[in-house]
């Protein structure tokens, strides 16, 4: 992450906070660039 | 009656496309959090603060179940999500570790530290050759301004999530097995 983008972050969250970490090939982003291929051609 | 068609027709396009595309603001981390030191430290770094659009800090529209407050990390797609109330999460662009050593799992944060210093780890000095036994904290060292350690119970994973002094490598996958 850059710094700026971190000291915000950090700023945010505290001791105790959970972290997901997803697992490789699982990743759910809303803009997922595989599930959009699979998705096909837009119509 | 054609110019009510071609309207309707424009109507109807305009719900498709905000049906189907992800509300993205792009938003530049406020400057109002910035210590003191940290603006000392930033003004010293050498190296370019450019980071390509997708990858910049940004409120998004988060369909995940996950409560707000949670910090979610999509390695494949580099980027790390903090959840907020209302369906929304602020998205910041990340580097993370090569695939074979990157960790997954669900971790607690154990630890926080301002600038910290870089102890690497004995599988980092065997990759790496010739690094220093440890780092000090400054806009120099690999963790940049802020490193959260994940923790599984009282077990330090040696994961951290953290800052960079490449940034030029945001939303790549370089890291030690870090999400930085």
């Amino acid at each position: 992450m850059t710094n700026e983008d971190v000291i915000d972050l950090y700023s945010r969250v505290k001791q105790g906070t959970v972290v997901v970490v997803l697992e490789p090939n699982h990743g759910d982003s809303p803009i997922n660039s595989r599930m959009a291929k699979l998705a096909g051609p837009p119509r | 009656m054609s110019w009510l068609k071609a309207k309707l027709g424009i109507l109807a396009a305009g719900l498709v496309l905000s049906g189907c595309m992800q509300a993205t603001t792009y938003q530049p981390a406020p400057e109002a959090t910035l210590k003191p030191a940290d603006k000392a430290q930033l003004a010293k770094a050498q190296y370019a603060k450019v980071v390509n659009e997708p990858f910049r800090r940004a409120i998004v529209d988060y369909h995940r179940k996950e409560m707000p407050g949670t910090i979610v990390v999509d390695s494949d797609n580099h980027y790390l999500y903090l959840v907020q109330d209302g369906g929304k999460a602020i998205r910041y662009g990340v580097t993370v570790g090569e695939e074979a050593l990157a960790f997954s799992g669900i971790a607690r944060i154990g630890n926080m530290a301002e600038w910290p210093k870089w102890t690497p780890t004995a599988e980092i000095h065997k990759r790496i050759e010739g690094l220093p036994a440890s780092v000090p904290g400054g806009v120099d060292n690999p963790l940049g301004a802020r490193a959260l350690y994940l923790y599984q119970g009282n077990r330090d994973t040696l994961f951290r999530i953290h800052g960079t002094n490449q940034p030029e490598y945001i939303g790549a996958s370089i890291s030690s097995g870090c999400i930085g």
